[in-house]
């Protein structure tokens, strides 16, 4: 099994007639996403290699049954896509624009628990998620990761999601979902949600989560899994020798008035139980001896 | 994106919020003229990306002309934490009956917007914090509704001020919210927000960080962007990034990837535009900008062309 997504996602693009999209919505194709529909209000009616463009998503849900959005909208009409996809009935929305204005952000986070609770949104700026073998939505290059189990991923970096698949693939480690949450400062989806997640879906034994500098989201998540999971998790933190005040390549990856650190983080993860790599290649070979260590391979 | 003291002012005064009218120079001269037309007492002020100015000398009090000349000198050039002191913002002095603290900027976890306000203001509040936590009012301000009016007169009573300030405090607070959010704020903060012995309230100080992110929706950021201090690796960086990025908002690791066999000649390659140079649709735009035609390009002088581009251009292939 997987989260979030599996092979009876129906995606539509918001943005496939743009260059990104129509990119990243053909590869998905051919990876075999169900890529069911685009969206251009100025190209309803038209095709993108066979895939039909609708006015609107509300069009879209309606004429194929998408029940999941892609945006590839660039970061002005990020706002007005996600509250489109939201009204236009999908379950599940994945952002991957980056440079979203942290305000609107905020602004639509709060507006989709209120009006929208039953919809779930992951990003801006992810790279997105793949259920391997069933499912790739975003930007993920589907053949860095190897299909089946046991092990889940979460990371806020998209490389390093990257990262993470390869160094399990090449130790022959399958992966049920890997989630890219995205490094802004108000992503749709955290941590918490995909260890929750990942707890409770079977065939996820082990649960590898890449974090980063900025936030406390890293240590919310080191209280959750003292508390909640019952699987092991072994983790990594970007951004060691991170200046104070800057922004690292996220807008949320910042360390303010000395919160934020990587150090603070790792130690939270430590405490609660989580074995924590010095770099992305310890994490995934700490990964593959949890995954040994069990026989799950 | 941090802005000077000087320039926060002016981004609070263009939202209605009541600051001090001054001058921001670079020279002792123009100092003292500055100091002459805002009229005695005045504070000369260095405006430096970094907190505790007035602890390294760098906030002074004037009450005649030698008095601004001599504070001018000695704070214009002044070292404060690793920063030159380029530029003093003059200001009259304002009469000062209490200092209270404010500041709204987004709190991650609870993914709502954090108001603080205390009655202990001119202090840092990282110490306000840790030594008399009750002495900050916090309020959460979600997005969706802005702050009301009624959350806004509930969270003046908590902190404990002075009530007849209170019209002028809910009237200074909407609007600092006002600017945080439709100013695309990362974090406002007045400290210290004053009462002059007049009764009136005031910001006699602006900690602005404004969301590099939401520049395409804002004319004239460009002049906070040319006061932002980068070493020289961020400079770099700082260059390429519009250029990559631009306003149509993808990020880089879209731009920079170019699909195997795409007929485009993007930078890094082959006939494509240098590191940190524009791409050719918006040099054109630039050029137009500039009054320069295409063809008012210079050529390339004889014996300069490098050896890879004769070659590309002569033997194609």
């Amino acid at each position: 099994m997987s989260i979030f997504v599996d092979e009876n996602t129906k995606v539509v693009y918001q943005g496939l007639t743009g260059s990104q999209g129509r990119f990243y919505g053909l590869r998905n194709r051919d990876y075999g996403t169900q890529v069911v529909a685009g969206t251009n209000p100025k190209k309803a009616g038209t095709d993108v290699e066979g895939i039909p463009i609708f006015a609107s998503v509300g069009d879209a849900v309606d004429a194929t049954g998408a029940n999941a959005s892609c945006i590839f909208i660039p970061a002005p009409g990020v706002r007005a896509a996600v509250m489109e996809a939201a009204e236009g009935g999908v379950e599940f929305i994945v952002c991957i624009t980056e440079g979203v204005p942290a305000h609107d952000e905020a602004w639509f986070y709060n507006k989709l628990k209120r009006d929208f609770p039953g919809v779930q949104l992951l990003g801006p700026n992810c790279p997105g998620i793949i259920s391997p073998g069933k499912c790739n939505i975003g930007i993920t290059a589907g053949e860095i990761a190897k299909e089946g189990g046991p092990v889940g991923i979460v990371s806020r970096s998209g490389t390093l999601t990257y990262q993470a698949l390869y160094e399990l693939k090449t130790q022959g480690v399958g992966v049920t979902t890997c989630v890219g949450i995205g490094g802004d400062p108000v992503p749709g989806t955290s941590f918490i949600d995909c260890l929750e997640a990942f707890e409770a879906d079977p065939e996820t034994k082990a649960v590898m989560m890449f974090g980063e500098i900025g936030g406390s989201a890293e240590e919310e998540a080191a209280a959750f899994i003292a508390s909640s999971m019952t699987k092991p998790v072994v983790s990594y933190i970007a951004g060691m020798t991170a200046p104070p005040g800057r922004k690292m390549g996220h807008a949320g990856a910042i360390v303010s008035g000395g919160k934020g650190t990587a150090a603070a983080k790792m130690e939270a993860l430590t405490e609660a139980g989580v074995k924590v790599g010095n770099n992305p290649t310890e994490a995934g070979e700490l990964m593959v001896g949890v995954v040994r260590e069990h026989g799950w391979i | 994106m941090d802005l000077l003291e000087y320039q926060g002012k002016q981004f609070f005064a263009s939202f209605g919020i009541p600051t001090s009218d001054g001058q921001a120079v670079s020279d002792v001269d123009a100092a003292v003229a500055a100091a002459d037309a805002v009229g005695y007492p005045v504070v000369v002020k260095a405006q430096v990306h970094v907190g505790g100015r007035g602890k390294a000398g760098g906030v002074k009090l004037a009450n005649n002309a030698d008095e601004a000349r001599t504070h001018a000198t000695d704070i214009l050039g002044l070292d404060i934490k690793g920063h030159i002191v380029r530029t003093v913002w003059i200001e009259h002095a304002s009469d000062i009956a209490t200092e209270y603290y404010v500041s709204f900027t987004l709190d991650r976890s609870a993914k709502k917007h954090l108001g603080m306000l205390s009655a202990e203001g001119g202090v840092e509040i990282e110490t306000v914090a840790v030594e008399n936590p009750d002495a900050i009012a916090k309020i959460w301000v979600d997005p969706v509704d802005g702050l009301t009016d009624e959350q806004c007169r509930a969270w003046v009573a908590a902190a404990n001020l002075d009530p007849d300030a209170t019209e002028g405090l809910v009237d200074l607070l909407t609007k600092l919210y006002t600017a945080y959010s439709d100013g695309d704020a990362d974090l406002a903060e007045v400290n210290p927000l004053i009462i002059t012995t007049d009764g009136r309230v005031h910001a006699l100080d602006a900690k602005v960080t404004l969301d590099a992110n939401a520049q395409y929706r804002h004319d004239g950021w460009e002049v906070y962007d040319a006061t932002q201090v980068r070493d020289e690796r961020e400079e770099a960086a700082h260059a390429k990034g519009p250029a990559v990025r631009g306003s149509r908002g993808f990020g880089r690791h879209h731009r920079q990837r170019r699909r195997p066999g795409h007929e485009h000649a993007g930078r890094g390659q082959p006939g494509g535009r240098l590191g940190g140079q524009l791409p050719r649709h918006r040099r054109r735009r630039q050029r137009r900008r500039d009054g320069r035609g295409a063809r008012d390009h210079q050529p390339r002088p004889p014996g300069q062309v490098h050896l890879h581009q004769h070659l590309r251009w002569h033997h194609p292939g």
